[in-house]
């Protein structure tokens, strides 16, 4: 073969190598497209699944009167219900819940926290409280979505089919958990999960947030950083303008949380970076972002990325004696296990020294030496006396407990007689408060209820007291203790 | 503009190791090999158990790791690659990359262990310690010293090797003739053994050095550097070990100007991400067409 044409063939196959790169910053199984509808009719009842509109053929509800015979004939019912109640997953004493989560990936958790923790809340309630859901037990089960939306699906799909889940439950990750909410909504499958993006959920009839989304929480953040700022004059922030840095996933389930931050930081008359980021968990990536950070005097960092990416971002700016603060919202983030890969070995001062993450649940430490949760800090003691510590998950027990309460309350709340529609409608005019996790008010065009966070600092060596270990961990911020609505 | 000149030295040091291996092996077999940087993970892991959990003193540890990625190297060449000379190279390929997967879910496997179930996401000790100094606004450490010398050190060394000595000579005539080999009495499948031995040994080194740099987790070396050392592998010429230095070079040194560039510049205009990306293929691409084989690649 002459050289020119071994050149072309190279040069073909280096072309396709280009765009199949120029595709790899878009997650594969991403959900952009709309939503199908699943509507909730005057009654209250679910009238028609994608249409959204759907016309009743009526269930009877009649009376017999063929005494002696046994026979009868109903008269017509009220009508409005096209579609049969959709009991999936529920039997006479159980109801069963699919919860996903990444436990691989550029995002994994404890896994034995996880596994220990998925059912922590079930457990206390049924074997040490006696309790039950009208006469069922709940009946959980998992499966790790490698942090990849498509294998989240795929993991969805196997616990509605094969595991006849009743709703199913996304534990962290924002785009697997858009994914799984988007396969959910035209099958009419109740889905919940922390709040994280809106665009592409919000218009989903099966779908509710359980915390505040990115887009809530970026004001409120612009909020605390001005306050802290006036309160403290952070010499971090460094002279002159203040620069927020933005770094986010190339995907565009983080555009409204991206819209929402710029608007307050720029209301706020800061200045404002964004820096996405192709491949989250490439190392070599973070430190040239880091640099690039540097260079544009960045004073904020607010990470929306996968913890694994977080964690490299922080270690490359600290190793380069540049220390901006770090702040942020989102659910994983926050976890002390992050802190716990920060504050080691690579960087002194560490980078999480001092960092600010919103949080739906107050720092592990405050859990363990408070009343806030009497009941939580028992069953952790009793059921997972391998995870319940600072360093191996405690916090990612306290929040699938979190979770698993709001279930139960919404469960208990959408009474005995439960279908998947009259859950969902349950939701749909939901109130709850625990005093932990934020207060959650639904409405039918509102899936978004929550209101409030919490805030914690990062500490690399906070004291132990109590129950609660010492070592670098999120503690509740001194200055905003307790659920903040604002600042 | 020159700090990432800087950052893109060190890490064309490390890309340009893992290069090394794959030229080896693709020199020695023919053979892409897809575990080349995950030697580099396995090794990373090996002298953490045995550094920071078992504290081993740091050299006697380095040494120990460097044994045992040496075993691991040669186990797979008589196990999977030997059993399989005689299949098509794609077949090999995929054997290769079955390995790599292999070696993450047994880091994933040991890593719940490490952490008792904690998240497998750890942190080491560099192998010389101290503050570093700054070179052109980019803090160069200690450890990142050593790894240019280390891979400094290698090159000359590997050049002497494959040119002066006789097991060197016998490799290179194994890859640019393996029957007329055979004939004068060298053993091909011995030599096969010594190739694979000698990559996994490159892959380990590059992954020592680069562990302390960050956090490591299961497959951090495939995942930052695997794609980058096939790149800087063709730039120099598949063929090539010189060129897979270069290549490094090249590579690590574009990739993060093109990350200045797209930070800086283009985003500026408008939204690219994987612009960096892009450029990197664009500088493979405009070599090859002006020199299909590489930089240096002789068709051996």
């Amino acid at each position: 073969m002459s050289n020119r044409a071994q050149t072309l063939r190279i040069a073909g196959a280096v072309l396709a190598g280009v765009m199949l790169l120029a595709a790899c910053g878009q997650k594969k199984g991403v959900f952009q497209g709309g939503a199908g509808g699943f509507a909730v009719g005057p009654t209250g009842v679910p009238t028609g699944i994608d249409s959204g509109t759907g016309t009743g053929t009526g269930i009877g509800t009649g009376t017999g009167t063929g005494v002696g015979t046994g026979t009868g004939t109903g008269t017509g019912g009220g009508g409005g219900v096209t579609a049969a109640p959709d009991r999936t997953g529920i039997t006479d004493d159980s109801i069963t819940i699919g919860l996903h989560a990444p436990l691989t990936g550029a995002a994994p958790f404890s896994p034995a926290a996880f596994d220990e923790g998925k059912d922590l809340y079930w457990r206390w309630l049924q074997e040490t409280k006696k309790k039950d859901i009208y006469g069922r037990e709940v009946k959980l089960i998992f499966k790790d979505d490698q942090y990849n939306p498509s294998t989240a699906v795929a993991v969805c799909n196997q616990m509605a089919i094969q595991g006849q889940a009743f709703m199913l439950v996304g534990g962290g990750g924002t785009d697997q958990i858009n994914s799984c909410a988007n396969y959910a909504n035209p099958r009419g499958i109740p889905y919940l999960s922390p709040g994280v993006q809106e665009a592409g959920l919000k218009e989903l009839s099966t779908y509710f947030a359980v915390t505040m989304t990115y887009r809530q929480q970026m004001p409120m953040l612009v909020d605390m950083l001005v306050d802290q700022h006036k309160r403290h004059d952070l010499e971090s922030y460094g002279a002159g303008t203040i620069t927020v840095g933005h770094v986010r996933p190339n995907t565009p389930n983080f555009d409204d949380a991206d819209d929402a931050l710029r608007a307050a930081v720029k209301a706020a008359g800061w200045a404002y970076r964004v820096y996405t980021v192709v491949k989250e968990g490439d190392s070599q990536s973070a430190g040239s972002t880091a640099q690039i950070m540097q260079s544009d005097n960045v004073d904020i960092v607010v990470p929306i990325t996968a913890p694994l990416f977080t964690v490299q971002l922080a270690t490359a700016t600290g190793q380069n004696r540049y220390f901006p603060t770090y702040a942020g919202v989102g659910i994983t983030n926050n976890l002390n296990q992050m802190i716990n890969s920060v504050c080691g070995k690579l960087a002194d001062p560490p980078s999480f020294e001092g960092a600010l993450f919103f949080s739906p649940w107050p720092g592990w430490k405050d859990v363990m030496t408070s009343t806030i949760d009497p009941d939580f800090v028992a069953a952790a003691q009793k059921y997972t006396p391998n995870t319940n510590t600072r360093d191996k998950g405690g916090d990612i027990l306290y929040a699938l407990w979190g979770i698993s309460k709001a279930i139960h309350q919404a469960l208990l709340a959408a009474g005995p007689d439960l279908s998947r529609q009259s859950f969902i409608q349950t939701l749909s005019a939901f109130r709850y408060t625990s005093g932990i996790f934020p207060v959650v008010n639904y409405a039918t065009d509102r899936p978004f209820g929550a209101a409030g966070v919490h805030v914690l600092e990062g500490r690399c060596s906070e004291p132990g007291e109590g129950d609660a270990q010492a070592g670098a961990q999120y503690v509740s911020h001194p200055d905003y203790k307790g659920l903040r609505q604002g600042f | 503009m020159l700090s990432f000149i800087v950052i893109g030295i060190i890490q064309g040091a490390v890309i340009g190791l893992v290069a090394l291996g794959i030229v080896l092996v693709y020199k020695g077999s023919r053979v892409f090999n897809f575990a080349q940087a995950e030697f580099g993970s396995v090794a990373a892991f090996l002298l953490y158990i045995l550094f920071d959990r078992w504290n081993v003193p740091y050299l006697p540890a380095v040494v120990l790791t460097l044994g045992g990625i040496a075993l691991v190297g040669y186990l797979m060449e008589r196990l999977v690659v030997r059993p399989l000379f005689d299949a098509p190279r794609v077949t090999l390929l995929v054997a290769t990359a079955g390995i790599t997967l292999m070696f993450i879910a047994l880091m994933f496997k040991v890593g719940e262990v490490l952490t008792e179930g904690g998240a497998p996401i750890f942190s080491m000790d560099p192998a010389v310690s101290g503050d570093g100094f700054a070179v052109f606004g980019r803090i160069v450490r200690p450890q990142e010293i050593l790894t240019l010398l280390v891979v400094a050190g290698l090159g000359v060394g590997l050049t002497y090797f494959f040119n002066k000595t006789d097991l060197g000579l016998a490799i290179l005539a194994t890859s640019q003739e393996s029957v007329a080999t055979e004939l004068v009495g060298i053993s091909t499948k011995r030599v096969s053994s010594l190739v694979w031995t000698m990559a996994a040994l490159l892959g380990g080194i590059a992954g020592i050095l680069q562990a302390p740099a960050s956090v490591f987790t299961p497959g951090f070396m495939t995942v930052n550097f695997l794609l980058a050392g096939f790149t800087a592998a063709v730039v120099g010429g598949i063929t090539s070990l010189t060129g897979a230095f270069v290549g490094g070079q090249i590579i690590g040194i574009t990739s993060n100007l093109a990350s200045y560039v797209e930070f800086k510049y283009v985003k500026a205009q408008f939204d690219f991400p994987g612009f960096s990306s892009l450029v990197v293929f664009i500088v493979l691409l405009a070599i090859l067409m002006v020199r299909p084989s590489g930089l240096m690649g002789k068709e051996a």
